[in-house]
Order: C-alpha cells, then sequence, then structure tokens
C-alpha cells in the first residue's frame, strides 16, 4: 500500500520532470527573445545560462540534481521571474485551497441533503426530474459555465467582480471589508465548481438512503413510531453517509481538474493559473513544481480516503 | 559602439502578461478580464485637493528589481524608480541633466564630461561620488554580458571612464556616437561601489538588500503576498520630494476593466475599437494619449539566408505587393494606427523619409514582376522557381493574435501563386526560437522590436536592426540581410552629428530598405493610454520608446512632461 | 437494474448482474419512446446533419474573410462576422464537422483503448491482468486536465492530437468500468458452464461476452461521446488548438482573446452561439446516455 503510494509518486516526479522537455521550445530561447537586442549571444553565453538554470549537461544529471532540490523541498526558481518557485506555490495554493474546499463544503451539504430527500421519496417524478436535471448540468462543462456567468453576471449585470481574488490595491481595508471583499471575488468560481461537484453526492446519497430505507432496523424504528424527520437524519443518512468519504477523493480530483479551468477563466492567482502562465514560457520549474504539487496533492488525498474508507468499513476489501 | 541598445522587447504588460501569456494560450485567459467592476476601491487614491498622489498601475512585478536582474524593458522601468543615470529622457526625446547636473562632449565627440550634482546620497545615507560613476561602467565592463533579458548589457565602445574630482567624470570613447547620451549616459544605471564590489555575479543575487540607489523610491512592499508592489517617494531626494508620492502595482489582466471601475488609474492598449473607447471619450473624468508607430508593430519577415526565391529581391517585392497592408490596419486594428513603411521609420519620427518605394496593392504587377524572374505558374497554381522548385513556404505566426493576420495574408500572397503552409505556434520560444535562430521561412510577429526602437526611435534602430553583427540575434532585427551599401551608411549616420547631414543619410538608408525589403512593416496599431485625470493628468509617450510605453520616471518626479523642476500646486 | 439499487461505495467494481443487461424488445420501445430518449436523438440528428451536409447549409466559406471585420448580425451574416470578417455561422456550421469528428473517433478511440487494455487482460487473467490493473490504477490516479493540457502544449496546436489526447483520457476510466463487467461475465455461472461443457474461448466470446458487454460499451461510448466533444472545446477554448480549423471552442478562444472585447456590442453574437452549439451536443448525448442509463449501467460509479 505504502509502497505503491511512494512508487506513484516517483513515477508522478520522473513524469513531471520529462513532459516540460519534451515541448518544443525552451525556457532559455524565451529569455534570449525578451531580452536586449544587444545581447551577444553565442556558445558561452547559453552555456553560462544553462548553468545558471540548471538545464546543462545531460539530461540524466539534470534529473539528478532535480531530484536532490526537491529531496531539499526545493523546486527550483522560475526562470521568467526569478522568483523561488516554493514561494510562488505558498503564495497559489491558499487561493486554489479556498475555491476547492469551498465548493466542496457547499457541494457535499447540497448533494448530500438533496440526495437524503430524493431517496426518501424515490421514483416520485419530483424525483426523476430532479435526477435528470442535476444528470444534465454535471455534463455542463465548466469552462462554458464559467464564461457564460462572468457574461452574465460580472460583465453585464455587474454584480460581481471580473476576476483576480481580491480587489487590487485594497491593502486599507479592514477585515471585514476584505473578508466580503475575497468572497464576491470567489463566488461566482465556486458556484461553478459546486455545480459540478453536487451531482456526485447527491446520487451516492440518494443510492445510500435507498439501499438504507429496506433495512430492519427503521422499520423497526417506523413501528416504533419515531418521526421521519428524526429517522430521515438520525438514522438512514448517517448510515449512508459512509460512502460518502470515499467519494470526497473521487470529487476532488474532478475539483482540481476543473479549477483549472475556472482559475483561468476568472484571472484567480491559484495554482491553476501559475501553472498555464508558465507554459508558454516553458518555464520548466514553474510547470514542474505546479503540476507536482496538484499530482502529489490528488494521489495524497486517494490514498487518505483509501486507508479512512478501510477504517469505516471493516467489510472493504479493496 | 553603444550597442546601448537598451532593448527590448518585453513590453511585460500588454505583451508579456495580457499578450504574451494569455493570447499565447490563445487568450483563453478567455475573457481574459480580471480587474473588478463595482466592488469598492480604497480610500481616495488620488489624495485630495492638493495631496501629492498615489498611482496605482496595472503592472505586475517585473523581475527583481536590480539593474542586473530586471526583467525586460517593464522590469527596467520599476528598477528606474530606485536608481538613478547621469542623464534621464523626458518627453521631449532630449536627455535631460539627472544625476548630472551639466555635460559637455569635445569637438571631435570623442570625451564627454559630467558634472555632478551636489548633495546626492545613496538611500542607505552613504554620499554619491564620482567614483560610483566610475565603479559601474567598470563593472558592467566586467560582466561581458548579463543574463538576459535584462535590458541594459554592458555598453561597448567606452575606452575608458575618469573621476577627475569628486564631482566630475570623464568619458572616453573608442569613436564617436550619435546615440552615446540617449542610449548609454541616459540609460545605464549607476550603482554603489560599496555593494556591488564584492559581488562576483551580480544577476544571480536577488536579496532585498542589495537595493540601495539614488532613485526617488524606494521599495516599500515587494508584492509577493497578494499586495500591490509598493514604491514609496524618498523625501530628501536630491531634486526635491517627488510628485507622485506612492506607486503602487498590481498586476490586472483587463487594465481598462480597472480603470473604469476605479480600481487602477491608467489603462494601456493598442487596436481597441471605438465602440469600446467610447466609454472613456465621452466621460471628463479620463484622459487619452496616443501613439503611432512606437515599438509594437506587426512585420513580416523572410529568412533571406534560406536562399532561393527568399534571397531573391523581386520574390520579396511581389509579396510585398500582393498584400493590402490598409486591409490589415482596418480589419485587425479597427483602422487604428498607420499603415507600415517599407523604409521602416514610421510617419511620426523627425527622420522618416516617404519619398521610398511604397508597394501599393497591385496583384497583376506582382504577377508580372515574378513571371519576369522566371517563376513560372506550375500546377495547382504555384510557381515554380527557375531550380523547379515550387514556391511553397512554411509561414510561422502566433496561433493567439496572428492567426487572424494569417487568414488575410495567407489567400493574398496565393493570389500570385505562392504557397503558405501555415506553421502556427504558440507565443513563446516555440515561435521566437525559429525566428532568432534562422529555423523559418517566413513569419508574421506582432510583437514590440527592442526599446529604443520600433519605427519612432533614433535612427541608429536601422543600423540594429538591418546591419546585424554575427552572433547578434534580436526578434525584430532582419534575418541575413547583408547589403554594403547600407552597411557603409549605417556606419557614417552613427558618427554623424550634423543633423542635416545625417538626415541625408538616413533618407537614402531608407530607399534602400525599402527597395531590398528584408522585412515589411504591415501596420502600426494606435497604442493608446486612458488615465484619471484627477490623480495625474500630464503623462506622455517618451519619443523612442525608452523607457518604455508611458511610464516615465521623470513624470512621477516633476509631475510635469518637461524639466526637473517639480510641479508646485495641483 | 436501477440507479436506486445497493451502492457499494468506492467506484470499483460494479457488479451487474449479466441477465439484466439485456434490454428485452419491449423494453428498448419504451425507452426510445423516453422523452429524454427523443430529446438527444433529435439533437444528435441535428449535429449529424449539420456536420455532413455543411458545405451546402453555409452560406460561406468559413475560412475566407467575406465581410468587414466584427459585424453585427445583418441579412448577409446572419450572426454577424468576427475578426477579421469571417462568417460567424458558417464557422459555427463547420464547427459541428469537428466536433462531430471528435465525438465519434475520440469516444470509439477511448472504448478500444478500454478494451484492449481492460477487457482483454481480464479475461486472459495472471499477469498480463496484474499488469494491465495497476496501468488503470496509475493512470487514473493522474492529475486528469493539468496532464491533458501538458500534453497538448507539447503536441503542438493540431486537431489531431486534440482527438488523441481526448481518447487517451478515455482509456482509463473506461478500462476499469469495463473490466469489472468482463470479470462479472467471466466469474457468470452460465458462462462457466458452457466452458465446462467444452466450450471454446471464442465461441464463449461470440455468444456470451459480446453481447453482455455490448449494452454498457454503448453506454460508455455514448458517454465518451459527450466527454469528448466537451473536452475538445475546452482545450481549444485553452488555446491549445489548431488554429486554422473551425471549432466552437476555437470560436470561443478568438472571441475572448481581444483585449476589453466584451464591452463591444457585436460580442454576445461572437461568443455566445458556439457556447451554445457546444452544450447542446453535450446535452443531445447525455440525454441519451441518461436515457440508457438505467437500462445498462449504475451511473453514479462513474468518476469523472
Amino acid at each position: 500500500m505504502l509502497a505503491s503510494y511512494l512508487g506513484m509518486i516517483f513515477l508522478l516526479t520522473t513524469l513531471n520532470f520529462m513532459l516540460p522537455r519534451a515541448m518544443p521550445g525552451d525556457p532559455i530561447t524565451s529569455l534570449v527573445a525578451r531580452g536586449s537586442s544587444s545581447f551577444n549571444y553565442g556558445e558561452e553565453s547559453r552555456i553560462k545560462m544553462e548553468k545558471y538554470y540548471n538545464l546543462h549537461g545531460p539530461l540524466i544529471s539534470q534529473y539528478g540534481h532535480y531530484l536532490n532540490q526537491l529531496a531539499h523541498g526545493d523546486l527550483g526558481r522560475s526562470i521568467s521571474t526569478n522568483q523561488q518557485v516554493t514561494h510562488e506555490v505558498a503564495k497559489a495554493a491558499p487561493w486554489t485551497i479556498l475555491l476547492i474546499t469551498a465548493s466542496m463544503l457547499f457541494a457535499s451539504l447540497i448533494g448530500c441533503v438533496l440526495g437524503v430527500q430524493a431517496g426518501w421519496r424515490r421514483d416520485r417524478p419530483a424525483d426523476r426530474a430532479l435526477m435528470t436535471g442535476l444528470l444534465s448540468l454535471r455534463e455542463f462543462p465548466p469552462f462554458l459555465l464559467a464564461s457564460l456567468l462572468l457574461f452574465g453576471f460580472a460583465v453585464n449585470l455587474k454584480w460581481f467582480p471580473l476576476g483576480l481574488s481580491e480587489t487590487p490595491f485594497s491593502s486599507s481595508n479592514s477585515f471585514f471589508q476584505r473578508v466580503s471583499d475575497i468572497a464576491s471575488h470567489a463566488f461566482l468560481p465556486v458556484v461553478v465548481l459546486t455545480v459540478g461537484l453536487t451531482v456526485g453526492y447527491y446520487l451516492v446519497m440518494r443510492a445510500g438512503m435507498v439501499s438504507e430505507l429496506g433495512s430492519d432496523y427503521l422499520q423497526m424504528g417506523r413501528a416504533k413510531g419515531l418521526r421521519n424527520r428524526r429517522l430521515k437524519y438520525r438514522y438512514a443518512a448517517r448510515n449512508a453517509m459512509l460512502p460518502v468519504v470515499s467519494l470526497t477523493a473521487v470529487e476532488i480530483g474532478f475539483a482540481i481538474t476543473a479549477n483549472l479551468v475556472v482559475e483561468r477563466i476568472f484571472s484567480y492567482p491559484g495554482l491553476g493559473g501559475l501553472m498555464f502562465n508558465s507554459i508558454p514560457t516553458r518555464d520548466y520549474p514553474v510547470m514542474q513544481g505546479t503540476f507536482l504539487v496538484l499530482s502529489v496533492g490528488i494521489v495524497t488525498i486517494n490514498a487518505l480516503a483509501d486507508v479512512a474508507y478501510r477504517r469505516l468499513d471493516p467489510r472493504a476489501v479493496v | 559602439m553603444t550597442e546601448v541598445t537598451p532593448g527590448p522587447s518585453g513590453h511585460p504588460y500588454t505583451l508579456d502578461r495580457r499578450q504574451f501569456l494569455l493570447a499565447a494560450l490563445g487568450g483563453a485567459g478567455a475573457l481574459a478580464l480580471a480587474g473588478c467592476t463595482g466592488s469598492g476601491s480604497s480610500g481616495s487614491p488620488g489624495g485630495g485637493p492638493g495631496g501629492r498622489p498615489t498611482v496605482r498601475l496595472a503592472d505586475a512585478a517585473a523581475g527583481f528589481p536590480s539593474p542586473f536582474a530586471s526583467n525586460a524593458d517593464f522590469g527596467y522601468n520599476q528598477m528606474s524608480l530606485l536608481y538613478d543615470t547621469l542623464l534621464w529622457t523626458e518627453a521631449s526625446g532630449k536627455p535631460i541633466p539627472w544625476l548630472a547636473k551639466s555635460f559637455s562632449s569635445s569637438p571631435d565627440h570623442l570625451t564627454y564630461t559630467f558634472e555632478l550634482r551636489d548633495g546626492v546620497k545613496w538611500s542607505d545615507g552613504r554620499p554619491f561620488t564620482a567614483d560610483d560613476v566610475v565603479f559601474t561602467y567598470e563593472y558592467y565592463a566586467k560582466q561581458g554580458s548579463l543574463l538576459p533579458p535584462v535590458i541594459i548589457q554592458p555598453p561597448k565602445g567606452i575606452k575608458k571612464v575618469v573621476a577627475t574630482d569628486a564631482k566630475t567624470v570623464v568619458f572616453t570613447l573608442d569613436q564617436p556616437s550619435v546615440v552615446f547620451p540617449n542610449w548609454v549616459a541616459a540609460a545605464v544605471p549607476i550603482v554603489p561601489r560599496h555593494i556591488w564590489e564584492s559581488i562576483r555575479d551580480p544577476g544571480t543575487i536577488l536579496d532585498p538588500k542589495v537595493l540601495v540607489g539614488t532613485g526617488p523610491y524606494t521599495l516599500t512592499s515587494p508584492n509577493d503576498d497578494g499586495n500591490p508592489l509598493q514604491f514609496t517617494a524618498k523625501d530628501d531626494y536630491f531634486l526635491g520630494t517627488p510628485w507622485v508620492k506612492r506607486i503602487e502595482m498590481n498586476a490586472i489582466t483587463d487594465q481598462f476593466a480597472a480603470l473604469l471601475s476605479g480600481q487602477s488609474d491608467l489603462a494601456e492598449g493598442f487596436g481597441v475599437r471605438d465602440d469600446i473607447l467610447a466609454q472613456v471619450k465621452s466621460n471628463s473624468e479620463y484622459g487619452m494619449v496616443t501613439n503611432v508607430g512606437d515599438i509594437v508593430l506587426a512585420q513580416l519577415y523572410w529568412n533571406l539566408g534560406k536562399g532561393g526565391a527568399l534571397g531573391d529581391v523581386r520574390f520579396r517585392q511581389a509579396c510585398a505587393m500582393a498584400i493590402d497592408r490598409k486591409e490589415l490596419l482596418t480589419r485587425l486594428s479597427a483602422g487604428k494606427g498607420a499603415i507600415g513603411n517599407p523604409g521602416f521609420l514610421g510617419p511620426k519620427n523627425p527622420y522618416y523619409n516617404p519619398e521610398v518605394r511604397q508597394y501599393d496593392l497591385d496583384v497583376a504587377g506582382a504577377n508580372s514582376l515574378l513571371d519576369g524572374a522566371g517563376y513560372r505558374m506550375g500546377s495547382g497554381g504555384i510557381r515554380q522557381g527557375p531550380d523547379g522548385k515550387p514556391l511553397s513556404f512554411e509561414f510561422r505566426y502566433d496561433s493567439g493574435d496572428g492567426a487572424a493576420m494569417s487568414e488575410i495574408v495567407i489567400p493574398a500572397i496565393k493570389r500570385i501563386g505562392v504557397e503558405l503552409r501555415p506553421k502556427p505556434a504558440t507565443l513563446g520560444p516555440e515561435l521566437f526560437g525559429p525566428k532568432l535562430f534562422g529555423g523559418y521561412d517566413m513569419a508574421v510577429l506582432i510583437y514590440p522590436g527592442p526599446s529604443p526602437g520600433g519605427p519612432n526611435a533614433d535612427p541608429e534602430i536601422l543600423r540594429v536592426v538591418f546591419r546585424g553583427a554575427p552572433g547578434q540575434f534580436s526578434l525584430t532585427s532582419a534575418s541575413n540581410y547583408d547589403n554594403p551599401a547600407f552597411n557603409a551608411l549605417a556606419d557614417k549616420q552613427s558618427v554623424t552629428f550634423d543633423d542635416a547631414q545625417r538626415k541625408g543619410i538616413v533618407n537614402e538608408m531608407q530607399k534602400i530598405i525599402a527597395d531590398d525589403i528584408p522585412i515589411l512593416p504591415l501596420y502600426y496599431p494606435e497604442r493608446f493610454e486612458v488615465f484619471r485625470k484627477r490623480v495625474l493628468d500630464q503623462w506622455y509617450f517618451t519619443p523612442g520608446e525608452f523607457p518604455t510605453a508611458a511610464h516615465n520616471k521623470q513624470l512621477f518626479v516633476t509631475g510635469m512632461k518637461t524639466g526637473d523642476r517639480i510641479r508646485s500646486t495641483r | 437494474m436501477t440507479l436506486t439499487a445497493d451502492a457499494p461505495a468506492l467506484p470499483a467494481e460494479p457488479a451487474l448482474e449479466p441477465e439484466a443487461e439485456r434490454p428485452r424488445p419491449s423494453r428498448t420501445r419504451a425507452l426510445l419512446r423516453s422523452p429524454l430518449m427523443v430529446a438527444g436523438l433529435t439533437l444528435i440528428t441535428l449535429l449529424v446533419v449539420t456536420a455532413i451536409f455543411a458545405p451546402w447549409l453555409a452560406p460561406y466559406n468559413p475560412k475566407a474573410v467575406t465581410g468587414p471585420a466584427l459585424q453585427l448580425p445583418s441579412a448577409r451574416h446572419l450572426l454577424g462576422t468576427d475578426i477579421p470578417g469571417r462568417d460567424i455561422l458558417s464557422q459555427l456550421i463547420y464547427g459541428a464537422r469537428t466536433s462531430f469528428v471528435v465525438a465519434v473517433v475520440g469516444a470509439s478511440l477511448a472504448l478500444l483503448g478500454g478494451i484492449f487494455l481492460g477487457v482483454l487482460p481480464a479475461l486472459l487473467g495472471g499477469r498480463t491482468d496484474t499488469l494491465s490493473n495497476r496501468t488503470t490504477v496509475f493512470l487514473l490516479a493522474l492529475p486528469g486536465l493539468p496532464l491533458l493540457v501538458l500534453i497538448s502544449a507539447l503536441a503542438g496546436p493540431s486537431e489531431t492530437a486534440i482527438i488523441i489526447v481526448v481518447a487517451t483520457s478515455g482509456i482509463a476510466p473506461n478500462a476499469r468500468i469495463l473490466r469489472s463487467q468482463a470479470l462479472a461475465l467471466r466469474d457468470a455461472g452460465f458462462i462457466r458452464a458452457a466452458r465446462g461443457f467444452g466450450a471454446g474461448r471464442l465461441y464463449v466470446l461470440r455468444r456470451h461476452l459480446v453481447p453482455g458487454m455490448g449494452p454498457l460499451l454503448i453506454v460508455r461510448w455514448v458517454e465518451w461521446a459527450s466527454t469528448a466533444v466537451a473536452l475538445e472545446a475546452a482545450l481549444t477554448f485553452l488555446g491549445l488548438g489548431n488554429p486554422s480549423t473551425a471549432s466552437w471552442g476555437l470560436i470561443l478562444n478568438r472571441a475572448t482573446a481581444q483585449q476589453s472585447i466584451y464591452f463591444s456590442p457585436m460580442w454576445p453574437w461572437w461568443a455566445l452561439p458556439p457556447g451554445f452549439a457546444v452544450l447542446l451536443t453535450i446535452l443531445g448525448f447525455a440525454f441519451v446516455g441518461i436515457a440508457l442509463e438505467p437500462a445498462f449501467n449504475p451511473r453514479w460509479l462513474r468518476s469523472s
């Protein structure tokens, strides 16, 4: 288990090293192109630059250097901005985490409540309509939903800001103003993510409810005259929660993916934006850093969910 | 000498950030909007009446603001707030005294003597002396070349720099240079000996402690926590307390939306349509300055080094005659700007020569030119060269902004029996690599040239772009163009100090370029800066684009367009 | 089997009852009459017809500059023109071709890959199965879109590359689901019995496995057609596609690339139609998928 997890991480770091280098164009050319026309470009200066950015020598030694750096928790320096990548990632990650946690929270709440209700009165027309509606909603590509919301609510109606995570130049605001400012910036991105995430919770919760409904203890409870509300939430829903835990892992994967597009459209300064901006300049360290953080994040959460699931349900043998 | 060509390219905001990054990804930035509407902007940014303004700009931090690590030309602008130069360029385009209170040159233009100002101090309190100037130039010379994209490379052609006393510096040059005051003395930032003397590789130093300069501002907040990059005026600056008391910069994707919603004080862009600009034009709160023919321009390149038809001037002329440059301007830049001049210098340049070959649209003429040159029409409507090779070339363009251009240029060229095979690439090394290193046939770039550069710069730019020295690569320079007659004139103009005489030479150079067309400037989009008048109303584009865009330190310090006297009242 | 069946939580092994897989004729007819199915098939038909008859339907060559730049809709250009002046309606119509091809090729390749990685090893068993299962698990753990973005950037701006990327991303999820079904079938009583009576592998494959897998394959195909269209649109929208093809994502990309362009009155005409075209196509496939699903496949087992 642990071995396969570590193996996975190792494969990811390797992939992470190779992929950017396989792309056409290199970061040094990008720098030269943006530099002065009086820069004397030659073998010597190229080697100097390559050495400075650790792009010199055979791939295998670059790879060794990269692993060594990683082992020391160093992601290198961005080639185009000269910033420490760890620093840039640390700056961007909280915004991404904010979007993902907020939308996961809303999605699980809304999805579970809808699921409980739907499961409780399954197969009625309302249930079918809700099911169809939610399944269709899930097909809505995040990039399209995000663009439409942006155009409708930010450009046209001006209810929400057009992008970024906070109002620029607002350092003098009070704490509460800042919080509401951040919330208004996060609102549309969170809506897009929540829409995509809710359906999964809804389906799992609904299915769980349905299977719990047939169980003996509920029949018993009914016979004892317990109130519906109590039965529904205290007993049935509680037992149906178990699958929700493992679903969370799957949903986080989806959230991270969708978040990439959402951040891009809302110019949200999270990891997605960081990664996208590093691609055209072939800024290897930033590409590697963001990709590594995102993928290790997904793998780790999956592994944790696995462990949690085993703990919670001794029957599960995966 | 002075290949200082403070150069380049970048234009990190509009190009690096908005275009270079976003357009590179197809502008997916999609709705590359940012900057927010409505939600409360802070305080009263402009300062109350009588108060000195804080200016908020939509700029990202461009590298580390030391002279040796700042990123391209916008990095240079940010760095220039911390460091001063001997002279500085103002709205007239003339260098005005800055750290030097006066300067003079010998009759043979081989020595320049700078008298330094009194009472100038480094930001750590130590006095600034002539020795620091000597140290700076020696230190630069020692570096060989600095890591790009630093734009101020060590100046060449300086024989020696001597401090004759604590306040006087004498420069001796290898040979005269017209652009020494503008491109060297007004470009090379003076750094303190006591900080850098012990540092061997200055490009690798990224510690804010080294940011000791004589400049009008100090860096009070690097934007590494989402806060704006903040520069605060020094009260004891040698010209007096700078007019703009604070400059804040923050990365905002859509500058225009940010300005309209009160979040920033300046928005810039180019080729924006009138129906969009209408919102600011009708509002007295905003002012606007425009510029045509600066570093942002669209150009068509042929790789002459590939030989064959590409090296044949008649082929290039036929291509030029097949493209309707006016149509490009109308369609791609909403008609705002100017049509490219085959002589390279823009219509606003004092050295502009309108009497060069213009290549108006003439498809029949182009076809007969090719017929006469022995390119016979072959099967499929594609001509063949005398060597039997079809006239079919790879055509490189940026898959974002270049796509619309390719949709006009490719069919236009097809009309004269020349096939262009589209080779879109993302705006970045994938596109630049082949252009820089000669691995392309034909290409269009909508990208800023070197600054000072572009069609409005000092005509020395012609030498930089068309007389490429071996080993020097620039995105904008002509590929493998080598005309001895042109080269001789180019070298002559840079040592000619009589303006009328120089004008004659430059006129001739433009004629040669227009006849040879190693590069065809397609159009110059109109560039605009819209500003909030209440905050600062004297914005201008520096002629020659150095410093680039409207971000001239001289304006921030004085609040005026010219001179070194600080404005007294609002 | 319906959507309300017992839910093993981990999306791992959907053990389907093979018998339930085969819709009886009456059920098929009922299926075809469901409003969702009708809506879905209508939308898909619309796509197919538009794609096939694009040259006859489109008023202009979608790549040719045929009018002034950025014109509001008029009699000549029903949806107006873009920059540099091409007819937007014609681009929209030709865009259907790209989406159609991506849907068909992308979904088919994704499924084929899934069969190779999931079904065949499952039937062979042994080390091949272990290896392929490990591969599947690894591929599933990779961060989806970040990887796709990197790979598309690597492959350069080309439509073929996008289709391959889209198809590749579908292999692992399909492999997992198809594999479980294949395992369930392999171990099902009637197949064991058939093997016991001396039926050859080929016979079992033909008589039992293919019919047993068929319905699931159809559902998966429809789902992946929808996913492929959405992915292609997203990737070209992000600027990773070939700028010289007609594609809905590309129209959107171009419509959003210009500075402050959304302030222009023309903007909604440029950006909204391709958005809705993508949406309707995706919904078309999705409706069919949803309508089929209760019969074949517990949808919530699908991970995204």
